[in-house]
């Protein structure tokens, strides 16, 4: 194992085109740390990246809000301009790990970490987040709706880093996403089942998180419902997320509570749309 | 090997290290500060927290190239620092130590608290010693202790 601690931005997307497979970037090094101290990491290159200036901060550019790669979980939480124009986004990262974590945990460093169960992704989805990847010779914007392919798979290239995060204001987010993590305590879980969910203009945006191979949205279920906003049936709902989710059975839970959780959860966000 | 600069506990440290020797290493085995512990080596008990930048973080998480000019505190500390010592005394007078174990990351998280609010609610106490966990206490000495820290720092002010 190699590390490298670019000065700059430019030299980092240097060394991401130069260096030879394997190359790994380590941000807060929450979930990389660990695999180094498992000897699961060690023939990497290691580009160490937190320090470049250009990957933190939180902005507000015309209708949208700009979050650098490397701004934490923390910072996310406790910002005033998020406060102010996205509060749901940072109650939503109450229960992240915990304080010892959420200090230096970054947000794209959850976003590339892919885990299925990665607590920003599910409303990040329905707030039509766009990724800004950039490399040496191109700087490309994605919607996050297409980053992820497969388990721990994603149309980040080689040569590619996250730069930020862009959150649009004028859709979704002026109408109250709610979040729900499912855990078995609040702090320090990680979720057996997330859920996000917005209603707008009679449309519906709703993702999982830990009910599929990554993140994802629910385009059953939205589809469905936007065709029965107010007329919908519990069984025809269940069968279009049914066809939405792939839930597991492993050592955090089973597949048949996380499908009825997430059902339970779905009908009540339902629910409260419907009476405000 | 890198060169690694920081300050810890207000004296500047040069090291030679590995860019991926953990922060929790170079404390224990490399200066022999001992007072940080090792429980879990996977972020979740908070035995190895350290304040970095005033910040609570656990040590066994970050690696040299982190570390590099960060301000790094340790339990050792209460020895001058007064927020460090009170915060003993407190756990010490409130029963709030049993083995011992969890103390030290309890005292650094508690002060990263202090240093945001000298009034901290209970709520926010146990937010913050949300990834400190104690096998032998059952939290409630704990909270009293930093109940009392805060006071008694509140009352010298
Ligand atoms: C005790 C504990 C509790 C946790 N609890 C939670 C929880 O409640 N919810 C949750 O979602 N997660 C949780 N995690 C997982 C982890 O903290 C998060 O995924 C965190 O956000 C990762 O960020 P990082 O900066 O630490 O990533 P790193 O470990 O530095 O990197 C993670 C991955 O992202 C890539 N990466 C980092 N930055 C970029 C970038 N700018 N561009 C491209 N790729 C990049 C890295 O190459 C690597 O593959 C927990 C972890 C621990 C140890
Ligand atoms: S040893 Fe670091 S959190 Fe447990
Ligand atoms: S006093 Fe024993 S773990 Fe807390």
């Amino acid at each position: 194992m190699k590390m490298y601690k670019p000065a700059t931005l430019q030299e980092t997307l240097s060394l991401l085109t130069e260096l030879p497979a394997k190359k790994l970037l380590l941000a807060g090094g929450s979930d990389i740390n660990i695999l180094i101290k498992q000897d699961k990491i060690t023939d990497e290159n290691i580009i160490y990246i937190n320090h470049l200036p250009e990957l933190h901060g939180i902005d507000m550019c015309c209708t949208k809000l700009v979050i650098g790669a490397a701004t934490t979980i923390s910072e996310i939480s406790h910002s005033g301009v998020i406060r102010q124009y996205c509060p749901f986004l940072a109650d939503s990262l109450h229960d992240f790990a915990s304080p010892l974590i959420a200090g230096f945990a970054t947000l794209a460093g959850n976003i590339a970490n892919s885990s299925p169960t990665a607590d920003t992704v599910p409303l990040l989805l329905v707030l039509d987040a766009r990724l800004v990847l950039k490399s040496l010779t191109t700087t490309r914007m994605l919607p996050l709706t297409e980053f992820y392919t497969g388990y721990k798979q994603t149309r980040l290239q080689d040569d590619e880093l996250i730069i930020a995060v862009e959150i649009p204001l004028q859709y979704a987010c002026r109408y109250k996403p709610q979040y729900i993590k499912i855990g078995s305590r609040t702090a320090l879980t990680i979720a057996k089942a997330a859920l996000a969910f917005v209603k707008y203009d009679n449309k519906f945006r709703i993702a999982a998180g830990s009910l599929n191979e990554y993140p994802r949205r629910l385009y059953s279920v939205e589809e469905y419902l936007s065709l029965h906003p107010d007329d919908y049936n519990d069984n025809d709902l269940l069968n279009a997320l049914k066809k939405d989710i792939t839930p597991i059975t492993d050592f955090r839970s089973d597949k048949e509570y996380r499908l009825q959780v997430c059902f339970n959860y779905l009908q009540k966000f339902l629910k409260s749309t419907n009476s405000s | 090997m890198i060169e690694l600069k920081f300050t810890l506990n207000n004296q500047p440290q040069t090291l030679q290290v590995p860019a991926n020797m953990r922060l929790l290493e170079i404390l224990r085995d490399q200066l022999h500060l001992t007072g940080t512990k090792e429980g879990c080596s996977v972020g979740e008990c908070g035995a190895c927290t350290v304040l970095m930048n005033k910040k609570a973080v656990c040590s066994c998480l970050m690696l040299a190239c982190q570390v590099q000019n960060a301000e790094i505190e340790t339990i050792e500390y209460a020895a001058e620092d007064e927020m460090l010592k009170t915060l003993q005394d407190s756990f010490l007078k409130t029963g709030a130590v049993q083995c011992g174990f969890c103390t030290p990351g309890m005292i650094m998280s508690a002060k990263a608290l202090l240093l945001q609010t000298l009034q901290p609610s209970n709520d926010q106490i146990k937010k913050a010693l949300e990834g400190n966990l104690c096998r032998c206490t059952g939290y409630v000495q704990i909270i009293e202790a930093v109940q009392l820290a805060a006071k008694t720092l509140a009352e010298r002010a």
